[in-house]
């Protein structure tokens, strides 16, 4: 099988590079394990911490990717911002100045963009509801409403907290494990329950014109905040859970339907394992179900090590299929023992030239393109720049292949 | 009532197994920890039920010990004792020679040791070095030790005796060159506290130096460091030792759901006793080593690396300290130093803590002149009541979720989880089958403070996702049942999330780093945790 262009990965760098390719009219398949980082979603996208994120950017050294961007950061982000708008994900935010989300435990989090319908804060000191109702399924370990509600209260906010159940969620929680946030999300699928919800949310609520809930809302279906709302009056509100995020497997579900609805190709369930050349160019690839792919250029988003795309292996490390060249410490040096330190191994990742090119024994291969986390030189936790890296650096080696 | 016949600072095997020994002779007991439970040498060692095999060439008289005390652990703690048996390998490496006289000398101290073909032992244990030449049965087994001192804990206050976790011993009372108690400070509160007894009995492991230093004591210790790995799965079901002489990371100890590989041995300075780490050669070593024993190793995921520091004891009669004595060691001061009133418990090893309770309660009774004899070799510990333990693993195989775990980590104690409703036996931690029900227990009768203790309690965060998922849900339950505010619960989890990552950093390549790179993600990014900490 050939196409324009063969993606390796599934995460968000992968489908957005998918997505601006096949809309501008090339043939792209996407080769993915079929695990994505979207499934540790927050519900928010970072592109820098620091209250204007565009002007911290400036700042950075050569060897972060955001360096290579150069001055296209902006419009970058604007287009991300529209293919995430396209794909039916909902978000609120602009690259001028950051605004907070709130998380599971309920700190203020800078972000760039957050999925709509969340609880955000302008300034992270103050919220635009007085008075709010939580509401938390009796029973899910994987939101402590608690959590959430003393830091609403320290935000001078008046907060009421309830329980609530459905049918079929006492039969579900028969079975110890199965009371988690997809679980939940799927029942709320069903009209009948969410016709439920409403009548608990109306006799729950009172006078209070704000719920806040888990972000557990459907897992199909996208307009179930809205429809609570409608029936309700009230302000529906959500805050992500603990893993399996909801809002994230929602967000990479959209935007594989669309890179598909697009034309474009997803060999799910498969992994590169092999590949070939033919005079310093990538020819063709191989998975683990044994399809060979040929394609005029190669994308690399496999991810860091968690994704699978960086190993740590006792001797070193080193990327996955093409054996590139990484920038990392020794393997010894990859940690700090601090958890909330720096770690260095968050920084690991491929070499590539100006134009993302993959460096293999210090040659850049002309028609392979690193981009997402799998490249070195950023610290996505710590800098808050994990969803922007991901998506920038997709679209400007998507870019680089259209106009080749 | 701050008045006792006896009191004992450290809460480790030892110190727990001397307040029950007191309690069941009648004695009134207060002990003292400083921290939690089992948090120095006695929860950082292999968890092996030693036959004594080990010894049995070069210190007889501990291998003799060993024997006995591991046939009566059977009985009185089978809850915190797994029969697995064990095997001593002999490697083309290694001498047949001493093979021979090592099932000579294991003889000779009522051991038990049968020299077995080659062939049965890679049937008996599949994952042993196919390579072997010799193999000699023996009967080792593993032990849970956080189980085995919190089932003394648990019987010395049923009995009467009290406890006072995260406490810590600040001055000894001395009067008239007599210690006539301790004056204390609450870890967590600030409060302090006086308590007065006969006898103060030093149990505090490595730390007793410092304890008896307040006493103006001099003891001669030597801080060894001992290094473990844990791997993720159960390699082996069969304790596996080399057949040699003893040497570093030959005792490979299937526990629970894992396997533990161990241990190096270092002398380390008194400074570094409470902030272990495990550096790479150390790691280096115990994998080269390990997987002489089981080649599996060397591709199976580690969990983490930990370390403890065992306390070795000087010979009195030897001023430059080499000669050391891995033997029980009890010092009455009163003869030894000229000091009434205190007693220092040291050396041994945890599979003799109840030997050297029992030699210490002794002498506590031959000072107080009280005359009561020693029951603690009989008396079952609380769930281990064995047939009925049997009873209940059978009934609860059948139930649904976690119960059977709770069973093999609590014995007929786990009759007291609430398992009633299915918020109760909703899983927190499902590496390791922990319930809602469980936790509440373990918080409201096992005197748990945090997750940490939690965590030795229940095993909730010790298996493969080392607490990633379940902390969180954790904290929530424990601070739901009223133990903390949302902001000491945070903090908690925090400390568990930190503690869990020093485990795993020195070994952080492979799985572990992806797991790391999880946890950091989690309570870093998404959770945003380390900004919480600053509110406080």
């Amino acid at each position: 099988m050939r196409y324009d262009t063969v993606i390796i990965g599934g995460g968000l760098a992968a489908l957005l590079c998918g997505i601006e390719l096949v809309r501008n009219g090339k043939s792209a398949a996407i080769v993915t394990t079929g695990h994505s980082t979207l499934h540790f979603s927050s519900g928010s996208f970072g592109l820098y911490n620091g209250a204007e994120p565009l002007k911290a950017v400036e700042a950075l050294g050569e060897e972060h990717p955001y360096s290579k961007l150069g001055e296209n950061i902006e419009q970058l982000a604007a287009k991300a911002t529209e293919i995430l708008n396209v794909a039916g994900v909902a978000t609120i935010g602009d690259a001028e100045a950051n605004h907070y989300i709130m998380t599971p435990t309920g700190a203020l989090r800078q972000c760039w963009l957050s999925m709509e319908g969340m609880v955000t804060s302008k300034d992270g000191k103050s919220l635009d509801f007085s008075d709010a109702l939580i509401l938390c399924p009796e029973g899910f370990l994987d939101f402590y409403t608690q959590f959430v509600a003393d830091s609403l209260r320290r935000l001078d906010v008046e907060v009421a907290e309830a329980l609530f159940s459905l049918p079929e969620l006492v039969i579900r929680r028969n079975n110890p494990t199965e009371m988690r946030s997809v679980a939940v999300a799927r029942a709320l699928d069903k009209e009948e329950n969410i016709l439920a919800l409403a009548s608990i949310i109306s006799r729950e609520a009172k006078a209070t014109q704000t719920v806040i809930m888990p972000a557990v809302l459907g897992f199909e279906r996208t307009d179930v905040l809205s429809r609570l709302e409608k029936i309700t009056g009230k302000q529906i509100l959500t805050v992500a859970t603990l893993p399996p995020s909801v809002e994230g497997i929602k967000a990479e579900r959209a935007l594989r339907r669309t890179f598909e609805r697009m034309g474009g190709v997803i060999f799910n369930g498969h992994t590169a394992t092999e590949y070939t050349m033919d005079e310093g160019a990538v020819a063709t690839i191989t998975t683990s179900k044994g399809v060979t792919l040929a394609a005029n250029d190669f994308v690399l988003a496999s991810g860091s090590f968690i994704g699978g795309g960086l190993q740590a292996l006792r001797s070193g490390v080193t990327e996955v299929l093409f054996g590139a060249d990484v920038v990392a410490p020794e393997v010894t040096e990859l940690t700090n023992r601090e958890l909330f330190a720096a770690q260095p191994f968050m920084s690991a990742g491929i070499a590539t030239d100006a134009q993302f090119k993959v460096m293999v024994a210090g040659q850049a291969v002309e028609n392979l393109y690193g981009c997402g986390a799998v490249l070195a030189g950023y610290n996505p936790v710590k800098e808050g720049c994990g969803a922007g890296v991901a998506m920038f650096t997709a679209l400007a080696v998507a870019e680089d292949i259209i106009n080749r | 009532m701050n008045e006792f016949d006896v009191i004992i600072v450290g809460g480790g095997a030892t110190g727990a197994g001397v307040a029950r020994d007191c309690a069941l002779r009648g004695i009134r007991a207060l002990l003292i920890e400083r921290d939690d439970i089992a948090t120095g040498a006695t929860g950082r060692n292999h968890g092996l039920l030693h036959s004594g095999a080990r010894y049995a060439v070069n210190d007889r008289e501990s291998a003799e010990e060993c024997i006995k005390e591991n046939m009566i652990l059977r009985r009185i703690a089978s809850h915190c004792v797994e029969d697995t048996g064990g095997l001593f390998i002999t490697l083309p490496e290694d001498s047949l020679e001493f093979q021979a006289k090592f099932i000579e000398s294991c003889l000779a101290a009522g051991i038990s040791a049968e020299a077995i073909d080659p062939k049965l032992a890679r049937i008996i244990e599949p994952s042993v070095n196919p390579t072997l030449i010799g193999a000699v049965k023996v009967p080792d087994g593993s032990i849970d030790p956080f189980r085995l001192t919190a089932a003394n804990i648990l019987d010395a206050r049923l009995h009467g005796a009290k406890v006072l976790t995260y406490t810590k011993v600040d001055e000894l009372v001395i009067e008239s060159g007599r210690v006539v108690g301790v004056k204390t400070t609450n870890t967590i509160t600030g409060e302090k506290g006086v308590y007065r007894a006969a006898i103060t009995v030093n149990a505090c492991g490595i730390w007793g130096r410092d304890l008896a230093a307040k006493a103006g004591i001099t003891i001669n210790m030597l801080p060894a460091k001992g290094a473990l790995l844990v791997f993720g799965h159960r390699v082996n079901n069969v304790v596996i030792n080399r057949c040699r002489k003893p040497a570093d990371a030959d005792i490979l100890v299937p526990g629970d759901s894992i396997t533990v590989i161990g241990t190096t041995s270092s002398k380390v300075p008194f400074d570094q006793c409470d902030n272990m780490y495990v550096t790479a050669d150390e790691v280096e070593l115990l994998l080269r080593e390990g997987s002489m024993l089981a080649p599996a190793l060397n591709h199976t995921r580690i969990l983490r690396a930990y370390a403890g520091v065992r306390p070795l004891v000087a010979s009195d009669d030897d001023p430059s300290g080499r000669s050391v004595s891995r033997g029980i060691v009890v010092l009455d001061h009163a003869t030894r130093d000229g000091v009434e009133g205190f007693v220092t418990i040291t050396g041994g090893k945890l599979m003799t803590y109840r030997l050297m309770a029992e030699w210490t309660v002794d002498l506590i009774c031959k000072k107080l002149n009280i005359d009561a004899k020693c029951t603690t070799a009989e008396a079952l510990l609380p769930g281990s009541s064995k047939t009925s333990t049997e009873d209940c693993m059978r009934t609860a195989v059948a139930q649904v979720g976690g119960k059977a775990s709770a069973f093999y980590r609590h014995g007929t104690n786990a009759e007291k989880i609430d398992s009633s409703t299915a918020a109760k036996r909703a899983l927190v931690c499902e590496c390791e089958q922990v319930s809602v029900g469980e936790v509440e227990y373990a918080v409201e009768q096992l005197g748990v403070n945090n997750l940490v203790d939690l965590r030795r309690r229940t095993r909730m965060g010790m298996g493969t996702c080392q607490g990633e998922l379940c902390a969180c849900r954790a904290a929530a339950v424990m601070a739901s049942v009223g133990k903390s505010c949302s902001d000491k619960a945070k903090a908690d989890l925090k400390g568990f999330v930190t503690e869990r990552w020093k485990g795993m950093s020195p070994v952080a390549w492979g799985d572990t780093l992806r797991e790391g790179e999880l946890l950091s993600w989690l309570y870093d990014g998404v959770c945003d945790l380390s900004n919480n900490g600053k509110e406080e």
